[in-house]
Parts: structure tokens; sequence; C-alpha cells
């Protein structure tokens, strides 16, 4: 079977088609992106998002099929993100899913955007069972598979951490291509100095807002020449990565203990990071756990993650009507029956 | 006072009268934002798309038909452009 997956929650704007062959085994066949980037030091606006999205789906949409070599009437199923992300740009990438289905006759299937993650992860890595840490600008959640549900163990009680790492880039004017992340990772390699930040986890879960305060006030006070000790944006960014970094793998390990788990899969785009990889890695080391990540092709928002967990929800009936393909920006991991595992 | 006073009929030409109605299926599920400052009908007329919208405001008028027009455009684009997929 071979399903189209549509993502745009957030400024990523990605299609993939993929394939399953009898066993059940995934083949791309296609996974293409295009991203709104941002002049240095600002972030992405819904409309200006929704608008770089409704610019790019369309080229966007002829490269996937001539890549993939095939026709539409080929496909299955048309997936696209249902949410959680920004309401104008979802909305974008739902009108031209509909219009598709309706053209070729081909059903919907509405997708969790944070179960395209994971499902997308498990596949890459054949991960069994692993708890899962889920980081990106838009969401920080701890997950563990539970009785056909993808449970929320922990979580940010106020910001993500890509949102933190993203809003900081912006105050010491890094460039946002191709991400802010990457950028903030590789200043990071060049610091020497580490500055003590806030540390806020909070039982299971944790927060970001404090930390990205106090890692703006010492930059401001470091641009005032305020600072004695001659902290460079090197050293800032080594810091925020080395406390925020610390906060995920302690909740992290807290969910492993509980439900007894052996691994740890990261997925989203902070899943790329090398930094918050080897940390989670040394803690699993201490535990003889396994760590398992994807490359930047899948960790970042793209649309095969989407296909990827569509097509198991399409196998076990998971169908969406044309009054159902409505998006929504607040949508819990936790509120999707996984009808496709035990 | 009426409540929606600004009031906008639209009538968008398709070939016929199925790609009328296709583009209608594809906007009619989407809810306006503010319902309380927008109200909006989609029929169709032969191979007429009607919108008919009831605005509070010629601010609320201008922003809801600057988005109709971008997402009907959007669904007219890919119609036209994604047909020999």
């Amino acid at each position: 079977m071979i399903a189209l997956g549509l993502e745009g929650s957030a400024n990523k704007l990605g299609i993939g088609i993929i394939q399953h062959d009898a066993n059940g085994e995934a083949i791309v066949l296609a996974n293409v992106r295009h991203t709104y980037i941002t002049p240095p030091g600002q972030g992405f606006l819904p409309s200006d998002t929704a608008r770089h999205h409704r610019a790019w789906i369309i080229p966007l949409m002829k490269q996937a099929f001539a890549e993939a070599k095939i026709s539409f009437f080929q496909i299955d199923c048309i997936c696209f993100t249902k949410g959680p992300g920004i309401g104008a740009p979802l909305n974008s990438v739902a009108l031209v899913a509909r219009t598709l289905s309706l053209m070729f006759k081909k059903p919907l299937v509405a997708v969790n955007h944070c179960i395209g993650h994971i499902e997308m992860g498990r596949e890459i890595t054949g991960a069994q069972n692993p708890v899962v840490l889920y980081v990106s600008g838009g969401n920080t959640q701890v997950i563990a598979y539970s009785q056909r549900k993808y449970r929320i163990f922990g979580e940010t009680l106020d910001i993500a951490i890509g949102n933190c790492l993203d809003r900081f880039a912006r105050v010491i004017g890094l460039s946002n291509a191709p991400s802010p992340g990457y950028n903030i990772m590789q200043e990071a390699k060049r610091g020497n100095q580490f500055v003590e930040l806030p540390y806020t986890v909070k039982g299971m879960d944790c927060s970001f807002s404090g930390l990205l305060s106090g890692v703006e006030a010492v930059a401001n006070e470091a641009m005032d020449g305020i600072n004695a000790n001659e902290i460079t944006k090197q050293d800032l960014c080594y810091s925020l990565q080395e406390n925020g970094f610390a906060m995920l793998v302690e909740i992290t390990e807290r969910a492993m203990a509980h439900v007894g788990a052996d691994s740890v899969l990261i997925v989203g785009g902070v899943g790329c990071n090398d930094r918050l990889q080897q940390m989670m890695g040394e803690m699993c080391l201490d535990r003889g756990a396994k760590v398992y990540a994807t490359d930047e092709r899948f960790c970042i928002d793209n649309g095969i993650m989407i296909a990827q967990a569509g097509l198991l929800a399409f196998k076990t009936g998971g169908i969406c009507s044309l009054e159902d393909s409505t998006i929504t920006q607040r949508f819990r991991t936790d509120d999707v029956h996984v009808a496709w595992r035990e | 006072m009426e409540p929606l006073p600004h009031k906008v009929e639209i009538r968008v030409p398709f070939p016929s009268e199925q790609d009328a109605k296709l583009c209608m299926q594809v906007l009619a599920p989407d809810r306006e934002l503010k319902e309380d400052h927008v109200a909006r009908t989609l029929s169709l007329d032969g191979n007429y798309l009607i919108a008919k919208y009831f605005c509070s405001s010629a601010r609320m008028t201008r922003v809801t038909l600057n988005s109709f027009f971008e997402n009907l455009h959007l669904v007219v684009d890919s119609m036209h452009e994604l047909c020999s997929l």
C-alpha cells in the first residue's frame, strides 16, 4: 500500500510518499521539504508561514511525485497533519489534502503530529517499546506506550526546549538557516565557560521559561559590557544546552525508572542535536540502556512521518470524513487511540 | 443596530458544476474563527460557487475576505495544477 503524507504545522512544509510491502516493511518513495526561514532576529508568524506553505505546496507536490515515479492513482490514502501546531499553516495544507481527496476519490487520514514523529522513529530505528523523548520547537514530552495509547509521562509546563533555543538564537543574532537550533549547537562547541543558569525540573515535568529569561539576562549584560568575566555567545550557547539538556535527561531517566524501560528514542527537531544525543547516551550507559535517534531527514518535521503514521492508522480503519478534516492547534498525544499496536 | 451589518456576496465561476461543488466541499468544513463577528454561507448556482459573508465591521470584512481569496486561490490552483499527477 502507498500513502501520501502532508505536513505543515510549523515553518517546515513536508511531503512524503511511503510504501508498505507485504511484510509491512516501509520504503520511502519520496521525502521532500521546504522550510520558511526568516531573517536573523525574527521568528515566523502564522500568516507569513501560511503564505509560504501556499506558495510551495504545489511545486513540492510535483517534486514528490516525480521522485516517487508513481501516479496519484497508485496512492491508497492521503494523510495530513490535523494538529497540534499553528492554525493558518495547518489549514492551508488541509485544504490541499481535501482537494486531492475529492479530485482523485481517495480517503483522508488525519494524523497527530507527535505520533507521526514517534511512528517514524520506531520504523527507522527498530526500537522496541522505548521511552520516547519528543523534543522540538513546539513540543517537549516524555512518552511511553501502554494499552493503545502513547501516554505522556512528563512534559514542559510552559515552552518547549526548541522554543527556548530558537528565541535565544534571536537575542544573540544567530542566523535561522538552516535552523536556529543548528547554529546554537555549532556555537556551543566553541564554548569554554559554564555559566550558572536556572535549572527547573518539577517531578516528572520541567520548565524552560525561567531558563530562557536567565540566559537572556546574562546575554544582555554581556552585550552591555557589564560582565567582568568576558562571557561570550559561545559560552552562553554551551551553558544553555548543558543546562536544558540535563533537565531533559533527568525527566527521561525518571520515566525509564517508572516503566522499567531499557531504551530511549529521541524524536523531534531538537533530537538532531549531537550534544543531547551524547548526554542521553551517557545516562543510558549508566543504566545499561540504549539510545535511538534518527537523522535530520526524519527528526526535523517532514511529510514521510505523517504518511507512515497515517498508513498504520488507515490499515486499522482510521479514515477521516471531510467534515472531520478540520485542523486543531491543540491535540494531545494521548488523545489518539493507537489501534495499530497491541 | 444589526450585529453583522456588512454584507458581501461573491460569485465565483468554475468551468463546470462539478468543479464548483468540489471547491465548496473543500472550503465548507472550516468554521469561521470569530463566529460572533463573521457569518458565512456557501452555496452553488449552476457552475458558480456563491459565498455570502456577514461581518461586524469593515476591518473584519477586509480580513475575512482576504483570507477567503487566499484559500480560494490555493484550492483553484491545486485543482488546475495537480489534476495531472
